[in-house]
């Protein structure tokens, strides 16, 4: 793991950025990427599971950027780590195809967006700021994944989406883009992006509750 | 129940015997003709050998009873001379006969002073007479041309009871249907249905001791038909079988206990509330009846009363059972109760032709021996049908298990489909796992990483433009591994959002003009990206050729020759072009073409130079055609 001294960057707080990535042709397009982005600093990197426990537990960061096919692990159990010691900071899964299956887990972990790894370095910065500034990525296919997993009638400890998420939500399934489903909605494309950040915290909140649910029914927890 | 409903095969059986039994018992009783019946005759008590000489008077005949005379003298056995005259002209051309009927018991029949017939053999043969029709074919030598005395000898057999009947004189050929026809109604048929009868009492019985001990019911019948056969044999038996008193006395005894029997069975049959204290009630009565009948022909009085009881009782009992609440098969209740009511109709039909009453005739003879056989009859007839109604539940229940089982099978077989396919799901999984594996370590981390240092070294644009195709390839056949149930919007919406950065390059607006569309179950992975690649190139195409500023994204469903399905409409509005003109875009189109044709998908393009392109492909719902 290398950590380097954090600085203030002009006109405020940087975002400071942790990568957790193994190829490291990949980790340096990412270090590329992001150095020159004003108002971003890559503060840590790692490159297996271990050193990425370690990465997390040193905390330090706004966006960890995990990747999930590590040498010795699994990039999941390093986004729930985060999740849990930082709840004020976003893990970003670094993914080649975004597959829905394996970004709802990611979410369901404490995920809250993902970069595609052939990004535009532009789109990637982007990404990563939308992100800070509480809106998250979706795709249809995605979003028609989330809607699955939200149980129509809620167990208890779970988080509920409100009629605007859900609303969001079917539209985004049905292909309509962020910008689209603004205009439809009356809505700004922020606050699109926020709803979907929300809806990924519950997803999270629901998932947590799910793992208790399970563990008191097998007689783990009172 | 429907009027027919009441009227089943057995009941109909039923009454058409009815029917016949009374047309037949008309026929017995149509006399017109049978010969010269001798009205009136002189009469005298005598217990000697020889006519008396003396003691004659006129009395009116048929059916007289002499048992006031027998009951005046106190006398246990009394005999009567019985003296006819008739003319030989009254009686038409021989041979000639003597019929009797209803003489009671034993008679010597003399014809101008010679004996000619005799019922019994010797002065202790107690033979039983009363109901028995007598021929006597008269022997032309005893018969003379002109007047002639006929002269019967009678005895009692029981005591006081001395009854001189019917008696007839004609030609031979005249009397012998009419003798044939009596002894086949009071003899013969009162035979064959109590032997019938002894018989089915006796299968009831061995049925209730061996089966069925917990209906008693069936030990009712059993004890109702014995009481009837016994009571039945004193019509069709010549001599009695012990003590002619006693046998007498029995007989007559069971008339007692008939009603009580009868109750029990029917009470019991359909399981009349109270009816154990109604049991006591019939039974104290028909004993009381049967004690009182008994002291008051020993005190020398006639008993009428008991017999009145008797019919009194009967049609309380019937009353009782009649409105008595009704439980299970109306049809057998209707049956029984009709039954009962007529062997009450038979009880004073009978009492009406008695000798001492002469009420009528009727039918010409006692039809008390029939009952029985109508009850027990109409008994069978009622657990037949219950057996045939169990028969046709159990085929009903087995038809009925047969189909749940068949469901069960189909259950089964549905589960097992479903297994399977789950089977055929996982293998699916696993492989496109693997695949997934197979992808993201092999070539697309290749591809990827080869991007990222083309990028790096700014390797010229159409290398990094090739490369990006080739990830954008690899991630349309990732996205085909996950049809996503066959929901071709959210099919559609990842391939727009996967467009999305080289769609807003080129600066194209995407206009999204879905709406809901039915899920397309046969888009399985290798359907799916056929469609994608379709859909891909047509995009392509859209950005590489036409230099459109928008680009419609159409999808909604359409009913094409009354089938259902998908509509999906790629439109820009680009420079368009002339088909087969353009080159290179022939092939594209065939391409399209061809990948439509092979998932069961119809496809079209419309395009004209300055009026942009629209590519559309149609799915059906279901592939199979109607």
């Amino acid at each position: 793991m290398e950590r380097q001294e954090a600085g203030t960057p002009p006109g405020g707080a940087a975002i400071r950025i942790a990568i957790v990535e193994d190829d490291p042709a990949m980790a340096a397009w990412l270090a590329g990427v992001i150095a020159p982005a004003e108002g971003l600093r890559v503060v840590a990197t790692a490159s297996t599971a271990a050193e990425g426990e370690a990465l997390v537990a040193a905390g330090g960061y706004d966006v960890l950027l995990c990747d999930l096919g590590l040498p010795d692990g699994d990039g999941i159990a390093l986004i729930r780590g985060s999740a849990l010691r930082h709840p004020g900071a976003d893990v970003m899964v670094v993914t080649m195809f975004a597959e829905q299956r394996r970004v709802i887990d990611c979410i369901r972990a404490g995920a809250r967006g993902y970069l595609l790894k052939d990004m535009e370095p532009e789109a990637c910065v982007a990404a990563i700021r939308d992100v800070r500034r509480g809106g998250s990525p979706i795709s249809p296919a995605i979003a028609r994944q989330v809607l699955r997993h939200i149980r129509p009638e809620p167990q208890a400890g779970d988080a509920t989406l409100t009629d605007r998420e859900r609303d969001v939500l079917n539209m985004l399934a049905r292909g309509f883009s962020k910008k689209e489903c603004a205009e439809l909605l009356g809505l700004s494309v922020n606050t699109v992006g926020t709803h979907v950040k929300s809806i990924y915290v519950k997803l999270e909140v629901n998932s947590r509750a799910e793992a208790v649910f399970e563990a008191s029914s097998q007689g783990i927890l009172d | 129940m429907t009027i027919a409903g009441w009227f089943p095969w057995p009941l109909r059986l039923w009454l058409g015997c009815l029917l016949a039994l009374t047309l037949g018992a008309a026929v017995a009783s149509a006399r017109a003709g049978d010969g010269l019946v001798v009205r009136e005759a002189e009469f005298a008590v005598s217990e000697s050998d020889t006519p008396p000489a003396s003691g004659w008077t006129r009395r009116p005949l048929p059916q007289l009873s002499l048992e006031e005379e027998a009951r005046a003298r106190k006398h246990h056995r009394i005999t009567v001379w019985v003296r006819a005259r008739f003319d030989m002209d009254q009686l038409g051309s021989g041979p000639h006969a003597l019929y009797t009927e209803d003489i009671a018991e034993r008679y010597v029949a003399y014809l101008n002073g010679v004996e000619v017939y005799r019922t019994y053999a010797g002065k202790d043969d107690r033979v039983i007479g009363w109901n028995r029709p007598v021929l006597v074919p008269l022997p032309a030598q005893a018969l003379r041309a002109g007047p002639n005395e006929l002269l019967l000898r009678v005895d009692s057999a029981l005591d006081w009871f001395l009854v001189v009947g019917d008696i007839r004189l004609a030609p031979l050929a005249e009397l012998r249907p009419l003798h044939a026809r009596q002894t086949l109604w009071r003899v013969k048929g009162a035979e064959i249905a109590n032997y019938i009868v002894l018989a089915l009492t006796a299968v009831t019985f061995l049925l209730w001791l061996s089966r069925r001990r917990q209906e008693p019911e069936l030990a009712w019948l059993a004890a109702l038909g014995i009481a009837y056969f016994i009571r039945g044999t004193v019509f069709f038996f010549e001599r009695a079988p012990f003590d002619p008193l006693l046998f007498g006395l029995l007989s007559q005894t069971m008339i007692f206990f008939l009603t009580p029997l009868g109750f029990g069975f029917v009470g019991e049959y359909f399981k009349v509330p109270h009816r154990e204290r109604w049991n006591v009630l019939w039974f104290a009565l028909g004993a009381a009846n049967a004690i009182a009948s008994v002291v008051l022909t020993a005190l020398g009085h006639e008993g009428r009363i008991c017999t009145a009881i008797v019919l009194a009782t009967g049609a309380v009992s019937i009353g009782v059972l009649v409105r008595a609440p009704w439980r299970g098969d109306a049809f057998a209740r209707v049956l029984l109760l009709t039954i009962m009511a007529a062997t009450l109709a038979v009880g004073v039909h009978d009492l009406g032709r008695q000798d001492h009453l002469l009420w009528w005739d009727g039918a010409g003879f006692y039809l008390q021996p029939y009952n029985a056989f109508a009850i027990l009859a109409a008994f069978f007839f009622v657990v037949g049908r219950r057996f045939v109604s169990a028969v046709r539940t159990v085929e009903s229940l087995n038809a009925s298990l047969e189909g749940r089982i068949a469901a069960a099978r189909a259950d089964l077989a549905a589960s097992e489909a479903a297994r399977r396919r789950l089977e055929v799901e996982r293998a699916l999984e696993s492989e496109r796992e693997r695949l997934m594996r197979e992808v993201h370590d092999g070539i697309g981390s290749s591809l990827v990483t080869a991007l990222a240092v083309a990028r790096k070294q700014k390797h010229p644009a159409e290398t990094i433009d090739l490369l990006r195709r080739a990830v954008a390839d690899l991630k349309l056949t990732v996205d085909s591994l996950d049809p996503l149930g066959g929901d071709i919007l959210a099919l559609l919406g990842n391939l727009r959002h996967r467009w999305e950065p080289d769609l807003g390059r080129a600066g194209l607006v995407v206009r999204w003009d879905v709406g809901d569309c039915p899920s397309i179950g046969w888009l399985d992975s290798a359907n799916a990206l056929q469609f994608l690649r379709l859909v891909q190139e047509a995009v392509a195409n859209a950005l590489a050729h036409s230099a459109a500023k928008v680009l419609v994204f159409a999808c909604a469903p359409e009913t094409r020759e009354g089938r259902p399905g998908v509509r999906v409409a790629i439109t820009d509005n680009g420079r368009g072009f002339v088909r087969d003109g353009e080159p290179g875009s022939g092939k594209g189109l065939r391409t399209m073409a061809a990948r439509a044709e092979t998932i069961g998908a119809v496809f079209a393009c419309a395009s004209a130079p300055g009026r942009g392109t629209t590519v559309e492909v149609w799915l059906p719902v279901d592939r199979r055609r109607a």
